[in-house]
């Protein structure tokens, strides 16, 4: 524990000493000075940031299918028994083609996430290919060297999450969707929803001062017994108000009481504003499709945003159960045909708010798979391919690079897991930029950025 | 009299018959060095006394003959077994029968019993009693006065010299001590350990069961924690599978598919079972070596996760390699993390092993990402880089281990291994895996510096124990598991001497063997650092986490189910219910992490952590105030004619209701072991004593429920109770 936050303090020293010409200026005292530097912008405009989390790590191999005759045929020699039918998949024309060492080669989606590449054709849907946790560009040689630092603990479930999310393993306290935050929190007129989670805790939403704003699909919750009385007593209102938050001399039970604040607090507010919001109603193939609960309330969010007072938002929604060891090929379409119907609600949902282009969608999830097979399933990974949906990308192309598909070549470190030729710090950064993050202060979020020479992909408008 | 006296002489015989032979058996290891606890009774019609060290024969003969024998409860403490303290041997304690009046002698002077032993007619030597110090000065020991009745054979014994004095003054009794010692001192021994206070005795209970009732606290004030552990390990599991098992095969086929039966058999061994400790440490192992019902499990299984429960609870008092055994051969386990049906690389399809077991049983049910030192504290290289454990070369190599094991059964047929329809046992859920060698690696199998060499004959049994004896061996799992426990039971953020003192009794329990879990229970609960009530650091403690505060309230006020089998269901659902149900971890990885760090908190800037923070949110916070409240007033589970299946027996709050004070404190006992704030503490008590009790006798219980119903619910509203410290 102590250990990891040594080491994430040191990492951010290297960075901030190459960044900074004026050498050694105390990190912290730079983290102030950027948050205030951000706070003096001001923006006049909506965004909101969508990160949908695919817990388990989704297998990329099997969601972005090479679909050349080549390498097609590669890929099902590499996992024979875990590939998909030719039959099966909808190749994704781009505007523009690959070229480079990619020429020539294009890209499938599953049948099940069909209205992903309807989503594709009408130019709404990027895909960004082999994107990972990098500290800095790397190659299998230096892989193989240990002469470049890498992501610690590569292949761990939870380790992997939270580096995606913050870019360090487990035991980390902010991530860069709550450091977003800190820069615009202030823009908001209720700080409490500037980064909300409609799944649960999430490292990502944390920032230094930001803290994430975490409610139900439903929406928030009001202590009933905060109004009506408690047992048919009228009384007891300011007894249970004063026993609830008084949070006493420890830490843990003063937290507990400052968050029961905060949720009596927004949820005044929440609840009045969502009264105002659309229905946004979930179609009976959508009713048990728990991402699209998820991002239902998201869009319920948007839809107020003006009586919340809220500038910039950041959403963080998952769907869990991609660690297909397992069943892969009955799993894993089930979980593709949610994830791509919950995307294309979510859209059209934002698309009825006219405010398609100030909304971007994307994905992200703890690494890629194996292309090897173990059987019925694939293992641990590292580089993996993403998408990015809304009215600002410049959707229907690829980004990135696309690795060789088989074994015992310069894109994969065994059974095909790839070396990522894109890093999270540069996909964030894109979306950061597009956010509104100046350049300066993309280094408060993403601590590794200066590393990579290219800090924008070009994906968003 | 007589016959009574005869009565104690059979069970004094009987009771050492039955209990003797547990009592040698911990001799021999590492308890042999505690003073026990010697029980004094009296027997009035005689003026003598009986003294005893067997708690059995104390609580029978004054339960069971209270005219005769009247308690007096722990007088002294001598040792069971040869002892040395401070460089000083203690020395026998000898036991004389004195025939003609039919009592018992004691003497700690070896020629004194020689001389009476010889006397056969009259005394009656029965060996040593016990070992005590015959001279002062071995720290902590106290005098132990002798003193005889004027005139008779009849002798008496205290620590206590004010009670000494004044027998002596009245005349009646002599004092008779050792030659060399002071007057009357015949020994010295430990003197009575501390009676415990309610509230001692209601926080150690919320620690080692799920909670406390009020029974359970004045027994163990008039007792000990040694004594209550050492009991609780003697207890009959609380079992799921038999009744589940009776349950589902009553139901039509197409019902059985479900959990709902195991569900409710949680709900009820968590809180009805009378093996509190198994059943709290068997809860704690589900968050170590997690499945979870919200998985590939929640049909078609409807014992085996049953089974799988049994089994930490089975375990959770046995020795940790065997637990790390039975997890790996669970089917369930198989399942759950897809090491059932795993096969050896395929050279046509170009298929390898599945990794999962091998990374999680490694990263999560033993050893962990990084190299521990005994203290738990993370081992680093001379540039302050944390050390890994292992590498990814590592697990590939162990996942070839864990190839070949699948549904048991009678026969190795390759349909039995795929679980083919015409080869499937009907109790293969609740059957251990088997090794089916057809698809085990034969090649080179390398993990954590073993190698186990190529072999054509490769047997999976045998390397699964190569694997898991070099797991259960490796340094880290002492201070890896043992830290995990601690948090699991006594606190978030335990320090690295306390780590490190259980990881010692891991690696040792003093009679030279590894993994014992009862030890490491013992230590864990018994630590200084568990035991000090008066714990006012940040670093203490832990938040209570939901399950724990349904099930404490459950046991608190006696919840009983109308149809006995506890209607409950899942409760995850954090906008209505708890965010935690048990056996219900979103993955494999738990509800929460050992080392979360609640983000933009005041945990965080005291570097501290707090796994239940993990579960603890703006929408969860509410959720568990509203569910709570709906429990508190009208139970819980389902409902029949608007009537909740589990309710509460509130007769003894219901008797204080006119007594805000009283109640309050109960309350606050039972829930929160007396350690609400005072601010806290009265602002129930006002709001309590709010509530206006009027006349009629159906407005006065509506009251007094109320009165009640408010106490109970703004306790378990209050962070002072959540945290549990």
């Amino acid at each position: 524990m102590k250990n990891q936050t040594k080491q994430s303090r040191r990492r951010f020293l290297n960075t901030a000493a190459k960044l900074s010409i004026a050498g050694s200026a105390a990190p912290f005292a730079l983290n102030l000075a950027g948050i205030g530097n951000a706070a003096a912008q001001s923006a006049t405009d909506y965004k909101a940031l969508v990160c949908v989390f695919l817990y388990g790590a989704n297998d990329h191999n099997n969601t972005v299918i090479p679909y050349d005759t080549a390498s097609f045929n590669t890929y099902t020699a590499s996992r024979a028994t875990i590939s998909r039918a030719a039959a099966d998949l909808l190749p994704l024309a781009p505007n523009t083609p690959l070229i480079g060492n990619n020429a020539g080669r294009i890209f499938a989606l599953p049948k099940e996430m069909a209205p992903l590449k309807t989503l594709w054709d009408a130019g709404k849907l990027a895909v960004l290919a082999n994107v990972g946790p990098l500290v800095v560009p790397t190659t299998k040689a230096q892989y193989t060297a240990g002469s470049v630092p890498l992501p610690p603990k590569l292949f761990s479930h939870n380790d992997q999450q939270s580096v995606w999310q913050a870019s360090a393993p487990e035991g980390a306290t902010y991530g860069w969707g709550g450091r977003i935050g800190d820069l615009f929190a202030a823009q908001n007129s209720s700080t409490v929803f500037t980064c909300n989670s409609i799944t649960g805790s999430a490292v990502f939403l944390a920032g230094r001062t930001v803290a994430a704003y975490q409610i139900g699909t439903q929406g928030s919750v009001a202590v009933t017994g905060l109004n009506g009385g408690l047992f048919g007593l009228s009384s007891t209102n300011a007894a249970l108000k004063n026993v609830i938050t008084n949070g006493g001399s420890h830490v843990f039970s003063r937290d507990l009481a400052n968050t029961t604040q905060r949720s009596i607090d927004a949820d005044k507010n929440l609840s009045a504003a969502l009264t105002g919001a659309p229905d946004f109603p979930l179609s009976a193939d959508l009713v048990t499709n728990s991402l699209a609960a998820q991002l239902r309330m998201v869009a319920r969010m948007i839809a107020v945003r003006g009586t919340l007072g809220a500038k910039r938002q950041v959403f963080f929604v998952s769907l869990n159960g991609f660690d297909t060891h397992d069943n892969q090929l009955t799993t894993q379409p089930i979980l593709h045909a949610q994830l791509a119907a919950a995307l294309a609600y979510f859209n059209t949902c934002i698309e009825s708010l006219s405010i398609s282009p100030q909304v971007t969608t994307f994905t992200a999830s703890d690494f890629g798979r194996t292309l090897t097979s173990n059987g019925d399933g694939s293992d641990h990974g590292w580089g993996s391919h993403h998408f990015i949906m809304g009215g600002a990308v410049q959707g229907k192309r690829y980004y990135g690079t696309f690795p060789i598909i088989g074994f015992n070549n310069d894109d994969e470190v065994g059974s095909g897991r790839l070396i990522p030729t894109t890093s999270v710090d540069q996909y964030a950064a894109t979306l950061a930029a597009w956010f509104g993050v100046s350049s300066t202060d993309m280094k408060l979020v993403l601590p590794n950025i200066s590393n990579f020479s290219n800090t924008n992909l070009g994906f968003m408008a | 009299m007589v016959l009574a006296n005869r009565f104690s002489l059979f069970f004094r015989i009987s009771l050492f018959a039955i209990f003797g032979a547990f009592f040698s058996a911990m001799t021999a290891n590492a308890y042999a060095q505690t003073p026990v606890p010697r029980y004094r009774i009296y027997i009035p019609s005689t003026q003598a006394h009986l003294f005893t060290t067997d708690k059995n024969e104390n609580d029978y003969l004054v339960a069971n003959f209270p005219m005769t024998y009247i308690a007096e409860g722990i007088d002294h403490q001598i040792y069971k077994a040869p002892a040395t303290l401070g460089g000083v041997a203690a020395v026998p304690y000898y036991r004389v029968y004195i025939k003609p009046i039919r009592q018992h002698f004691w003497t700690s002077d070896s020629n004194e019993y020689n001389v009476l032993n010889a006397l056969s007619t009259t005394y009656g030597g029965e060996g040593i009693d016990g070992y005590v110090f015959l001279r002062a000065g071995v720290p902590g020991t106290v005098p132990l006065y002798r003193l005889v009745l004027k005139g008779t054979a009849v002798h008496t014994w205290t620590v206590d010299q004010n009670e000494f004095n004044v027998l002596v003054a009245s005349g009646a009794w002599l004092p008779e001590g050792a030659i060399g010692n002071p007057t009357g001192v015949e020994a010295y021994v430990f003197p009575p350990p501390a009676r415990l206070s309610a509230q001692e005795a209601a926080r150690f209970l919320a620690q080692a069961t799920f909670g406390p009732r009020m029974a359970e606290i004045d027994g163990l004030t008039g007792s000990n924690y040694d004594t209550w552990i050492t009991t609780q390990f003697a207890k009959p599991q609380s079992m799921h599978l038999p009744g589940v098992s009776a349950l589902v095969l009553a139901l039509p086929l197409d019902q059985q598919m479900g959990q709902t039966e195991f569900q409710r058999s949680m709900w009820k061994q968590f809180s009805q079972g009378d093996d509190q400790l198994r059943q709290r440490v068997a809860f704690a192992l589900s968050q170590l070596f997690v499945i979870s019902l919200d998985s590939n499990l929640s049909a078609g299984y409807p014992r085996g996760p049953s089974n799988y429960l049994d089994l930490l609870g089975k375990n959770a008092f046995s020795n940790y390699r065997d637990l790390l055994d039975a997890v790996t051969y669970s089917p369930m386990m198989g399942i759950y993390l897809s090491s059932l049906k795993n096969e050896k690389e395929n050279l046509a399809t170009g298929s390898v092993p599945d990794e999962n077991y091998a990374r999680e049983v490694m990263q999560l049910f033993s050893i962990g990402l990084y190299q521990l030192n005994i203290d738990g504290t993370v081992k680093q290289d001379a540039a302050g880089k944390a050390l890994e454990t292992y590498t990814n070369a590592d697990i590939t190599g162990l996942a070839k281990v864990f190839t070949g094991l699948s549904w048991g059964g009678p026969d190795k047929s390759t349909n039995r291994f795929r679980g083919n329809a015409s080869a499937r046992d009907v109790n293969r859920e609740i059957l251990p895996m088997q090794a089916y060698n057809q698809f085990h690696a034969t090649n080179e199998k390398k993990f954590l510096g073993i190698t186990i060499p190529a072999n054509a004959a490769s047997d999976a049994d045998a390397d699964v124990k190569v694997a898991l004896d070099t797991l259960f061996n490796h340094p880290n799992v002492g201070p890896f598991v043992g830290k995990q426990l601690i948090q699991r039971l006594v606190s978030s953020n335990p320090s690295p001497a306390y780590v490190a003192r259980v990881a010692a009794v891991f690696n040792n329990n003093g009679a030279g063997v590894r993994g014992d879990m009862k030890s490491v229970i013992k230590a864990i609960l018994l630590d200084v650092e568990a035991r000090n009530i008066a714990n006012t650091t940040d670093q203490s403690g832990k938040l209570r986490e939901p399950v724990i505060r349904l099930i404490q309230w459950m046991r608190a006020f006696n919840a009983k189910s109308t149809d006995g089998k506890f209607l409950m269901g899942d409760l995850s659902d954090p906008s209505t219910e708890l965010a935690q149900s048990p056996l219900r971890s979103p993955s494999v990885f738990n509800f929460y992490r050992p080392n979360y760090v609640p983000p933009n908190s005041l945990t965080a800037a005291a570097t501290l952590v707090s796994p239940e923070a993990q579960i603890t949110s703006e929408t969860s916070v509410a959720g568990y105030l509203n569910y709570m409240r709906s429990v508190v007033s009208t139970g819980i589970g389902t409902a029949t004619n608007g009537v909740r299946d589990v309710l509460p027996d509130y007769s003894a709050e219901l008797a204080l209701a006119t007594n805000p004070d009283a109640l309050v404190d109960r309350v606050n006992l039972l829930l929160a072991a007396g350690k609400l704030s005072a601010t806290t503490r009265n602002t129930i008590r006002d709001a309590v004593a709010a509530v206006t009790i009027r006349s009629t006798p159906a407005q006065s219980d509506t009251d007094k429920r109320n009165r009640v119903n408010l106490a109970i619910y703004l306790t378990l509203a209050s962070p002072d109770y959540i945290l549990q410290n």
